[in-house]
């Protein structure tokens, strides 16, 4: 039977495959739609990675707001090639991770939700302010990265999609190499019981704080993307909603199973698009759906595939020792 | 007692509102076992977690190796080389046998020390179940998982809390074995265990431990002998 992680790259692999073939099809609008969906998968990877040492965060949006502000800071108001704006805006994200980490990873559960959650809100509350970016009005213009020189033009959008879902693959295949590396095998004994893993002589707080920097980069990975994609800045894109759909989609694709997240994500900018168009409330059956979705299938739609999976390998072993017996 | 390696002195923990350890006081010399013996609550696991600080004792001093250690992290006394071997046996449930021993290892100082490699020669009930998870083993893989775990990160002193417990006497008798022969390669040990015999028969020297304090110290042959203090602090 098929092991744990093979059922995973599976699913990953069936997503990308699913994602680019869409793409070759689609119109403008679904090819927004897709865009839109690799984008918060990546940024659902990047709180998945941080899920693997057992931390939830509630203010995910402060560090994908990082990308956001850091890339249309620079781009917009400095002028400076969206290029170089890219990779600043990367490295920016886990800067800020890292400062923030070295208070918030000291907490865990509840505490953590909160920490997180409240340094995301004053990014979001200088962002309503903030004269330079114009405030809760949103500054637009934001211009996408130059790949003109190697024959890509990401400003057509069939081409800013599928670039955005290389990446995320890239971005997913990464991280499965980090969660089966001796590190994240580390984040994962963590998340069972930290206090195992310190009578063993880890570090807990710095693999925390490691996850934490890592997962920062990600998600103002992310958010450069997505200044990038809809050529707007505004504070929404920091406010508490988009730390929630994240981890809505995190939750309900299967937390601590990396593809869980782009899964959800996809799933949620689908039934987002669907419902919205044609409901008047679409939230409050998206709430539904989530909730029936969370009651039937607790660990995700990757997690009851997995169990799944060993409850058809747990059927399947008796009659492989029936055989070894009689080969012997 | 300048040779011991490891110094417990006047240690004072509490639980909560209760007062657990009331003043212990022991020390393990290098190369030798100590056994701690007493019955239920009498503070002998609260002792190991105190000296890997577990749990923060108020009052007392531990010394390893000359060092004291009473004021580090728990990672950093376990980097310093004291291997804990916890009652629970604290596996990684969905970690594989090989990940879960992954996750401790620390190379010897000398290059010559346990490996992976060396583990699974020496283990091979391991070695048959390496790409298992830790939830699959039976209680005794656990014990020996969580054994050889300790070993992995070449430690100089072992703390063993109740080895043999809930395990059936054939395996008890295995797990003694390998306590036997690590102590016979010179490993310095301190041993919780409830297992009268296993424990008199590995130990050089046994302390008792009784509500909270040492009630009495002395060798293995000394406490068999002496009736009234097994029937008092040990019931046996």
């Amino acid at each position: 039977m098929a092991s744990r992680a093979f059922v995973r790259r599976s699913i990953g692999l069936a997503l990308i495959v699913g994602a680019v073939v869409a793409q070759s099809f689609a119109g403008f609008f679904t090819q927004e739609l897709i865009a839109e969906a690799a984008i918060l998968a990546i940024f659902a990877l990047s709180l998945d990675l941080l899920a693997t040492c057992g931390l939830i965060s509630f203010g995910h949006a402060g560090l994908l707001g990082i990308g956001c502000y850091v890339f249309a800071g620079l781009t917009v108001l400095a002028g400076g090639s969206p290029n170089l704006a890219f990779p600043v805006a990367i490295v920016s994200g886990g800067a800020v991770a890292f400062m923030v980490g070295l208070f918030a990873v000291r907490t865990t559960g509840a505490f953590f939700i909160m920490v997180t959650l409240a340094v995301a809100e004053m990014l979001y509350a200088w962002g309503f302010r903030s004269k330079m970016f114009n405030g809760a009005d949103g500054m637009g213009g934001i211009p996408r990265i130059d790949l003109t020189a190697v024959g890509i033009d990401l400003n057509n959008p069939g081409t800013f999609a599928l670039t955005v879902i290389v990446v995320c693959a890239v971005i997913w295949l990464l991280l499965e190499l980090v969660v089966a590396s001796p590190f994240g095998r580390t984040l994962a004994a963590i998340r069972q019981n930290p206090s195992r893993v310190a009578a063993l002589g880890g570090h807990v707080y710095f693999y925390r704080l490691a996850a934490f920097t890592a997962s920062g980069m990600v998600a103002a990975l992310a958010g450069a993307f997505k200044v990038q994609h809809i050529n707007f800045i505004s504070p929404d894109l920091v406010s508490w909603f988009v730390s929630g759909d994240v981890l809505i989609a995190v939750v309900i694709g299967g937390i601590g199973t990396l593809v869980g997240g782009p899964l959800g994500a996809t799933l949620l900018v689908l039934l987002k698009e669907t419902l919205s168009s044609n409901l008047g409330h679409w939230y409050l059956f998206l709430g539904m759906i989530f909730a029936f979705v969370a009651l039937l299938m607790p660990k995700g739609i990757v997690g009851y595939l997995l169990d799944l999976n060993d409850r058809l390998a747990a059927r399947k072993r008796p009659s492989e020792c029936r055989q070894t017996e009689r080969a012997t | 007692m300048s040779e011991s390696l490891l110094h417990v002195d006047d240690l004072h923990t509490y639980l909560g509102d209760s007062y657990v350890i009331q003043g212990v006081s022991l020390a393990v010399p290098s190369g030798k076992v100590v056994a701690l013996l007493g019955r239920n609550g009498a503070g002998k696991t609260t002792t190991l977690r105190s000296i890997m600080r577990m749990v923060h004792p108020r009052r007392g001093r531990v010394t390893f190796d000359g060092r004291d250690i009473s004021a580090l992290a728990t990672f950093e006394i376990a980097r310093s080389r004291i291997s804990f071997v916890q009652e629970t046996r604290a596996i990684f449930p969905s970690l594989s046998v090989e990940e879960n021993i992954a996750v401790a290892a620390r190379p010897a100082e000398n290059g010559n020390g346990w490996t992976m490699q060396r583990i699974f020669d020496d283990f091979p009930n391991l070695a048959a179940r390496r790409r298992n998870g830790g939830s699959q083993l039976s209680g005794g893989e656990q014990q020996m998982l969580a054994i050889a775990r300790a070993l992995v990160a070449n430690p100089r002193l072992m703390l063993l809390d109740e080895p043999s417990e809930g395990l059936a006497p054939l395996i008890v008798r295995q797990i003694a074995d390998i306590i036997g022969n690590l102590k016979r390669a010179g490993m310095t040990m301190l041993l919780v265990e409830q297992n009268f015999v296993l424990a008199t028969e590995v130990a050089d020297h046994i302390v008792v431990l009784g509500k909270g304090r040492v009630r009495w110290t002395g060798t293995s042959e000394e406490l068999r002998k002496s009736d009234e203090i097994r029937h008092t602090w040990l019931g046996v």
